[in-house]
């Protein structure tokens, strides 16, 4: 049976402006076939959800500027036979 | 007092040498971290192509060079099977009259296999006419399909949904999005088309890229030489219909063809248990939902607008064109 896991990671701000009111924050490294899920609070204090699964190479999410990167919370699920 | 700067020189001999060693020291942690996540990413490919090889490795039969039509139509048969499991879309019969036909006519040789750059071309191409037929409610549609899985007992904590599109995240109100897509729509009758052409085939090709090259290792006997691993761009062999439309599919649903049927299930349940547990409030179960297309427990999309009979007719007209000799 499978099992996940939630482990916590980091997101490393990349800095690009996409537009005046929106910026790119960036997952660096994730790991191909995994799912990460991710939540923050926006300016307005809503609540954020949602899951990518990643390939290869990085993971832009592109956000209110509103909103500091180290503010995303950012899970892995860990699949474990 | 003077002898300081004897004591300043030594401290500068000390703070050089400290300064040295910490450099080498952090050079080597720099060297260490890299060399863990290098193994770390490797091991997570191998387990991602392993997952490949037991979902659509396993459970689509792919033909070959001389195979008898009825073993062709089987392995069309099996990619239906397999899209519908996975997503609730089904081929309709036109479609598998036509994808079997062109299949037996590229095992046979009578007409080339599309290259990955081809096959870029004719996704754009399916993508932008489709793009300038959406009606409104259609684009409504897509807004509410990429924004994840929906059910009314969802616990409150999961809150705003964003726009989840393959490798990015976009946080977007349906309104700012809706009439985004309305004004593209509405500029490929301008002289913006060839903009919006250009930029939705850097999109596209990115993905399909993504998708042959993973296809390319984890399944080397169907997708031989469709991609170069050592220069990692497109290879000398391209794809046959069949893999095409896999591809295609993949794209259109985010299904990164992972895992068997019972695993898939498996997955899904796990994801429900993880998410109760974080939220100590009960997540919705995977029970009567599928894990691609249209409300999707893993990835929604919407599928139902790319792979409808008129959408996908288009897409063979592009690749057999494409294909001809």
């Amino acid at each position: 049976m499978k099992k996940l896991k939630l482990v916590l990671l980091a997101l490393i701000l990349v800095g690009a402006c996409t537009s005046s009111s929106t910026h790119i924050c960036r997952l660096t490294g994730p790991l191909p076939g995994e799912m990460y899920d991710y939540s923050f609070k926006d300016g307005d204090g809503n609540s954020h959800f949602g899951s990518v699964e990643s390939t290869v190479g990085e993971v832009d999410l592109e956000i209110d500027s509103s909103v500091d990167c180290s503010e995303i919370k950012v899970t892995r699920e860990l699949i474990a036979d | 007092m003077k002898n300081l700067p004897l004591v300043l020189r030594r401290l500068r001999f000390v703070l050089l040498t400290l300064g040295f060693v910490a450099a080498t020291v952090a050079g080597v942690s720099i060297w260490k971290s890299r060399a863990v996540q290098g193994d770390a990413q490797a091991a997570a490919k191998a387990k991602f192509h392993s997952r490949i090889r037991d979902g659509i490795g396993q459970e689509v039969r792919f033909a070959s060079t001389g195979d008898q039509p009825g073993a062709v139509r089987a392995s069309v048969e099996s990619l239906d099977n397999f899209i519908f499991r996975r997503s609730g879309i089904r081929l309709s019969g036109t479609v598998k009259n036509r994808l079997a036909e062109m299949e037996s006519r590229s095992l046979n040789g009578q007409s080339h296999r599309i290259s990955v750059n081809d096959l870029d071309d004719a996704l754009t191409a399916t993508a932008f006419e489709r793009l300038s037929a959406l009606s409104d409610d259609e684009i409504l549609h897509i807004d509410d399909s990429l924004r994840g899985f929906k059910s009314p007992d969802l616990p409150k904590s999961y809150g705003r949904r964003d726009l989840i599109l393959p490798g990015r995240v976009v946080s977007i109100s349906t309104d700012r999005f809706v009439s985004q897509v309305k004004a593209m729509r509405d500029q490929i009758t301008t002289s913006l088309a060839d903009m919006i052409r250009t930029s939705m085939r850097q999109a596209v090709a990115r993905i399909v890229h993504d998708r042959v090259s993973a296809m390319t290792e984890a399944l080397p006997d169907a997708f031989a030489g469709a991609w170069d691993p050592a220069g990692n761009h497109p290879g000398p062999i391209g794809l046959t219909p069949v893999e095409g439309m896999v591809i295609a599919y993949s794209v259109a649903s985010q299904d990164l063809l992972c895992d068997s049927g019972p695993n898939l299930d498996k997955l899904m349940k796990a994801m429900q248990n993880a998410r109760t547990e974080t939220t100590k409030q009960p997540y919705p179960g995977p029970e009567e939902h599928f894990a691609y297309g249209v409300n999707g427990y893993i990835t929604s999309s919407p599928l139902d607008l790319a792979f409808n009979e008129r959408t996908l007719n288009r897409l063979l007209d592009q690749i057999d064109e494409r294909s001809s000799k």
